[in-house]
């Protein structure tokens, strides 16, 4: 989202106007939900967080900075929400969680549709594995495209740190999966395990 | 010749292919953002509300003001 219609929309919001709030609602919805669905590796308590985040800035949206960067503002309140959250209930993410592909009925074979659905899997199981600190900041940047500076802002760190700790999160998906790619060619070479 | 890719756009490019965006039945997302609708009303109501009070604070202020500047004008006059 571009900063003039983030503007727009932020203008909007402190009068009340309750298009803007759907427009960014539909714009943002899934990813809010999704991050927060990968984060938590639940869909119920990432239903729940997620719907706060939008009560939150119904009630705050008048009371809001002229300059707000709205998708660092609601993604920081996700962000936020998911860490209390963490800290209450001490909730341990489960590998994968709830998130893994429904199967799907097969577009071009059998084969080719089992190679993606696996793909998915080893995805999500390699994001899911990552420490938080590496998981949001890969979701932030690599998937919902959060410009590192709003990323480095709703994590509140530098740029910098930023920087270095995406490039250590994509390392350590990248080794993952290159370690699953090797153990399933293994495989059907007959192989291990 | 250097390669002057983003390293991590080849891992970005493959988690954004795999990982599906997930959303909420249609019945969870017209709740919330009823809800939502109604926050927001109410937040406006209470942002005018608080800037009427204010207006109101300022001029009984301006009021109270101008009265104690006639008292002393009042009092102050050569007798």
């Amino acid at each position: 989202m571009d900063d003039a219609l983030e503007r727009d929309l932020v203008t909007r919001l402190r009068g009340g106007d309750a298009r803007a709030f759907d427009e960014i609602y539909e714009r943002l919805r899934a990813r809010v939900f999704s991050f927060l669905a990968r984060m938590t590796g639940r869909r119920d308590v990432a239903d729940d967080l997620a719907q706060e985040v939008w009560l939150r800035l119904a009630r705050t949206a008048p009371r809001l900075d002229p300059d707000t960067r709205l998708t660092a503002w609601i993604f920081t309140v996700a962000r936020n929400l998911y860490i209390s959250h963490w800290r209450a209930a001490q909730v341990a993410t489960a590998l994968g969680g709830d998130l893994l592909p429904e199967p799907e009925a097969p577009a071009a074979g059998p084969f080719e549709a089992a190679a993606e659905a696996q793909t998915q899997r080893q995805v999500e199981r390699a994001v899911a594995a990552l420490p938080p600190a590496y998981r949001e900041i890969l979701l932030l940047c690599a998937v919902e495209g959060l410009a590192p500076r709003d990323a480095a802002a709703v994590l509140e760190i530098t740029p910098e740190a930023a920087r270095q700790r995406l490039a250590r999160a994509r390392t350590m998906v990248a080794g993952a999966l290159a370690g699953a790619d090797g153990a399933a060619a293994s495989y059907r070479r007959g192989g291990a395990p | 010749m250097t390669d002057d890719r983003d390293p991590g756009a080849d891992v970005d490019a493959l988690l954004r292919a795999a990982l599906a965006s997930h959303d909420l039945p249609a019945a969870r997302i017209a709740a919330v953002r009823s809800r939502a609708h109604d926050e927001l009303r109410r937040a406006s109501d209470r942002r005018r509300r608080a800037a009427r009070a204010l207006e109101a604070t300022a001029a009984f202020a301006l009021g109270a003001a101008q009265v104690a500047w006639a008292i002393i004008a009042f009092l102050d006059r050569p007798s």
